[in-house]
């Protein structure tokens, strides 16, 4: 018997496929794009290519992301804050804060000590610090979304960013960029403009996060620069799993395979 | 006042003593920030201005009203009062009053808040042309409280899930009992009050006590059940709030009797007793453990300054007493109530 997450989100859509013991047997992100079922499908055609089973093996579905209600023969639909919480127990156990970073939002929840929400905070109205933010920076600095990660080492830190708007913020870094400034700054400058909406994202849910374990997830996660200025901000390590962009596709399949337990 | 037509006052606040527009002669009609008229009120109205106001205006711009023979302003907030300025501007030749309305029910201020009401009822006489007397304003006051006692009734009955058509139906009585003729709403009402009730099937949601300003799409109550939330209580302005039962029935003057009922009604976060100032928090605290909620929604409007002023107090009354809170913005959109679908399902989530 077997479990399928779907996480279809604003820039990839993610599935992750569980055995009957809740182990991981693949899981794969493809993008979105315009044509969302298309994506659902594909993500999950990988999922059981890779695993060499077959659609009607699967138990349970569980969908999540903003596309939660598109997908079809799903068992329930939950949201991405619980779906992502859920993920992040069965990978940190000990995580008390998690950031989700994704495409079009970010999200700060706190969590109790059985990975239970027990607030959550979200920033949805605008693309600020968002993946959608990181694309157009690597835009305007002429370089691929993936260069990003590393192109900050060796700043000195002493240039930042006065807006946060996408579009402020593209103008802000192609001044910059006229006027000399080293890429690795202006990097490096994003990246703490990054840290410094999370911080007061994540205070609204924890006033007081000194000593408390942090976790992250969502495809930002995947930037160890943004993750080193949020280090820095909090002053503690910030826990990535390796695979942060299927976080909330883990959580969606490990709640299929806890509801088809409890219907059965 | 000519006959057979229905002659309408309008207002826009839970403050306004409908029961002096009614015992003039007029229909109270309050000005709800529904439709879907342009945004347009930009023109005369700063742009981080409370969206109820906006909205309010956007109707008297696009002409999406009714006839009015005057508008009845209170004064409540800011935005209500740059508000009353920019109707002139729109509708210069209507009559226009803005009437104070004092902060705290302290004596000092029924006393001052009586003296508005004299006001406003010589302007009203002035716009339909007859006098009226103390009695007709009794009359008016026990009709209304009447409206008053079935619509709570309704209520219980939305709360407990045995209204048919639940909240949202709910609310298209309270705003057809804040725009139609007393007489037709009373008939409809009774009639709802008369009618069976249904088994509790929406207590499937997780039980919320709502809290906020102005709520008045019965859409958006649906959606809220939708989300697995059920709305065991409430207080908005555009609900319960806006129909509250007048007492004081032996007081000398009527005035008084109208002025002390309105500001000692339910509380809006503009309004508090002096001593008291953070009370509304033990309120908002008190009805939600009443209605046994496991979780409370703050909805108000972007850039409402009274609000922003106590939600910190309520949060934290709620986070003391254990209970969750999700605070929601609007803007006098079902649209955004749309776009709050994830955090409403995941806070129905987070409460099972």
């Amino acid at each position: 018997m077997y479990y399928l997450g779907v996480d279809l989100g604003s820039l990839s859509c993610d599935a992750v496929l569980l055995d009957h013991d809740g182990g991981v047997l693949a899981s794969s992100v493809v993008l979105t794009g315009a044509r969302n079922r298309e994506a659902i499908a594909k993500a999950t055609d990988a999922v059981l290519r890779l695993a060499g089973i077959t659609e009607d093996q699967i138990r349970a579905t569980v969908s999540t992301g903003y596309g939660r209600d598109r997908v079809e023969k799903r068992l329930a639909a939950v949201t991405e804050i619980t779906c992502h919480a859920r993920g992040i127990k069965s990978l940190f156990g000990g995580a008390q804060i998690l950031i989700d970073i994704g495409g079009q939002d970010s999200k700060a929840v706190r969590l109790d000590p059985n990975g239970q929400v027990i607030d959550f905070a979200m920033n949805d109205k605008c693309a600020a610090g968002t993946g959608r933010f990181l694309e157009a920076m690597a835009r305007a600095l002429q370089v691929d979304i993936e260069e990003l990660a590393d192109l900050d080492l060796g700043a000195s830190g002493n240039v930042t960013l006065s807006s946060m708007c996408t579009v402020f913020a593209e103008s802000e870094v192609v001044s910059l960029i006229a006027d000399g400034v080293e890429v690795r700054e202006i990097v490096s400058g994003l990246n703490r403009a990054i840290a410094s909406r999370i911080v007061a994202l994540v205070r609204r849910v924890a006033p007081m996060s000194n000593g408390l374990s942090i976790a992250m997830s969502g495809g930002v996660a995947h930037n160890s620069g943004v993750v080193r200025a949020l280090s820095q901000a909090f002053e503690t390590a910030i826990s990535v799993p390796p695979k942060p962009d299927t976080v909330g596709a883990l959580g969606a399949a490990l709640i299929a395979r806890e509801k088809y337990a409890r219907q059965s | 006042m000519p006959q057979g037509k229905i002659h309408r006052v309008g207002h826009a606040c839970s403050y306004t003593p409908t029961a002096l527009i009614h015992a003039a002669g007029f229909t109270p009609y309050r000005v709800l920030p529904v439709g879907d008229s342009p945004d347009r009120a930009g023109q005369l109205l700063h742009d981080n201005l409370c969206p109820h106001a906006k909205r309010i205006l956007d109707r008297a711009m696009d002409e999406d009203l009714p006839d009015l023979d005057g508008m009845v302003f209170m004064n409540c907030c800011d935005a209500m009062r740059r508000l009353s300025d920019a109707w002139r501007t729109v509708r210069p030749k209507q009559g226009v009053v803005l009437v104070d309305l004092p902060v705290s029910p302290t004596d000092t201020s029924v006393s001052f808040f009586a003296g508005e009401l004299t006001r406003l009822a010589q302007t009203l006489q002035e716009w339909s042309g007859q006098s009226f007397t103390s009695a007709d304003i009794s009359s008016s006051i026990d009709a209304m409280n009447e409206m008053a006692e079935l619509l709570k009734e309704i209520s219980k009955r939305a709360r407990k899930g045995t209204l048919v058509g639940g909240s949202s139906r709910l609310q298209g009585l309270f705003n057809r009992g804040a725009t139609e003729p007393l007489g037709q709403t009373m008939e409809l009402l009774r009639s709802a009050v008369g009618a069976a009730e249904r088994r509790p099937t929406a207590q499937n949601g997780v039980p919320v006590y709502l809290f906020g300003n102005v709520l008045p799409e019965p859409e958006a109550f649906a959606h809220f059940e939708s989300c697995g939330v059920h709305i065991a209580g409430d207080s908005v302005c555009t609900g319960l709030r806006a129909f509250n039962r007048i007492g004081g029935g032996n007081s000398e003057d009527v005035f008084w009797r109208l002025a002390r009922g309105l500001l000692d009604g339910p509380r809006c976060p503009r309004t508090f007793h002096p001593s008291q100032p953070g009370k509304i928090a033990e309120e908002v605290l008190a009805e939600a453990q009443a209605c046994q909620a496991k979780g409370v929604i703050g909805y108000t409007m972007k850039f409402c300054d009274p609000y922003m002023s106590r939600l910190p107090g309520i949060r934290d009354a709620l986070r003391e007493a254990g209970l969750p809170l999700l605070l929601l913005d609007g803007d006098c959109t079902l649209r955004s109530i749309g776009q709050q679908r994830t955090r409403i399902e995941a806070f129905a989530e987070m409460l099972r």
